[in-house]
């Protein structure tokens, strides 16, 4: 079971770091589009089976999960994103709820619905646990690589986890692991609080 | 190959059935209660599409009738190059491959077996769609594959049935999406994978 913290990497999660970086679209790339499906399946399967209506993508990047899921008409949702271009791209091309803000500093607030989603979120961020900690829904879908190691992982990524590891970390944080699902490189979790 | 959910009360008899090659074929999904099925299969299909020539489903509603099945269907699926291939179900009036064996090309070409979309319904109208438009499907009518279904009166209505049922709305939204998308897109990969 892997959990390491990658030294000196305070940086990379910072509103610097990402704001002029391209907006990657991610429902574009092969692997990436079948990591969302099934995140958008695990999100669907709560809005049909825990009563969940209200989501919120912290960390919704270009918009890619929050279109399909507006298309299908997946309950009603919203992103957040400190990254320029992506928030540009997922209001002006894909026609989604998405803002521009520094979710970390209003994480309470802005987390008050039903589910949080953080596709790929957490493995970027200096403190996971408390930010999983402090999320207000009473769900997550939450997904972070499962293939990095301490000697071979993103130069943005900021901790590395294997799927043990991570759903141990998730367990920690006070929520419950309903559905744990590997695919393509990845670990995604619905998880509800304990 | 045998995905399990961790909390199934009859996970002991698996473990037994399985006997000495629990570590290799028994596959747990990991989790508190239900779980969106079609995941789990995914999950278990594409960290096996590389070790294994064919792979396949059934439920916990089918019945293993005829003996040999697995041969039966897979030397003819090679002999054919069939990428799906499926059974005599005994479910009246029924062309669906409830169950199935594909081709594991089909499942590197694409990185599913079954659009990862779906929660619970549907791939076997993915399968059958698949199969036909790329005229590569085989059935195999006196391999019997019997589906227990409570609607032909073989089993009963249980909790787990009624559960599934309310993801035949959304998944029928959601599949009707994927072909609309994405399935054409998905016959040329395999297409061009196979080389057919």
């Amino acid at each position: 079971m892997l959990e390491y913290r990658v030294p000196n990497k305070e940086f990379v999660a910072t509103y610097d770091f990402h704001k002029d970086r391209p907006a990657a679209h991610h429902m574009e790339q092969p692997e990436n589009k079948i990591r969302l499906l099934c995140t958008a399946a695990l999100v669907e399967y709560a809005t049909l089976c825990h009563n969940v209506e209200s989501i919120v993508d912290c960390g919704c990047g270009d918009g890619g999960l929050l279109q399909y899921l507006k298309q299908r008409g997946i309950g009603n949702s919203v992103g957040y994103d400190f990254h320029g271009p992506g928030v540009k791209y997922a209001r002006d091309a894909r026609g989604v709820s998405a803002n521009y803000a520094n979710f970390l500093e209003n994480l309470e607030m802005l987390t008050e619905a039903d589910l949080t989603i953080m596709s790929e979120v957490l493995e970027h961020l200096d403190d996971p646990h408390t930010t999983l900690q402090r999320i207000s829904s009473s769900w997550i879908v939450v997904s972070s690589p499962n293939n990095e190691t301490q000697y071979g992982h993103a130069d943005e990524h900021q901790w590395v986890w294997d799927r043990d590891g991570y759903v141990n970390m998730i367990s920690k944080q006070g929520w419950v692991p309903y559905q744990v699902v590997d695919v393509h490189n990845a670990t995604i979790v619905l998880a509800g609080r304990l | 190959m045998v995905c399990v959910d961790d909390d199934d009360p009859t996970l002991p008899n698996y473990k037994d059935m399985m006997g000495e090659f629990i570590s290799e074929r028994v596959y747990l999904a990991v989790g508190l209660g239900s779980k969106t099925m079609i995941s789990v299969l995914n999950n278990a299909a594409i960290n096996n599409a590389d070790y294994y020539d064919f792979l396949g489903f059934a439920g916990d509603d089918h019945r293993f009738v005829t003996d040999n099945w697995d041969l039966a269907m897979t030397d003819s699926m090679r002999k054919n190059n069939a990428i799906v291939g499926y059974a005599n179900d005994l479910y009246p009036h029924n062309d669906l491959p409830t169950s199935v064996v594909v081709d594991s090309i089909l499942v590197r070409a694409l990185g599913f077996l079954a659009p990862p979309e779906l929660i619970h319904m549907y791939a076997d109208n993915f399968w059958l769609d698949i199969g036909n438009e790329l005229q590569s499907i085989e059935y195999f009518p006196d391999v019997v594959i019997e589906h227990m279904h409570y609607t032909v009166n073989k089993s009963n209505r249980d909790a787990d049935y009624l559960r599934v049922e309310k993801f035949m709305q959304p998944d029928s939204v959601a599949y009707s999406s994927y072909k609309q998308n994405s399935f054409d897109d998905d016959v040329r990969k395999i297409a061009a994978y196979a080389g057919i």
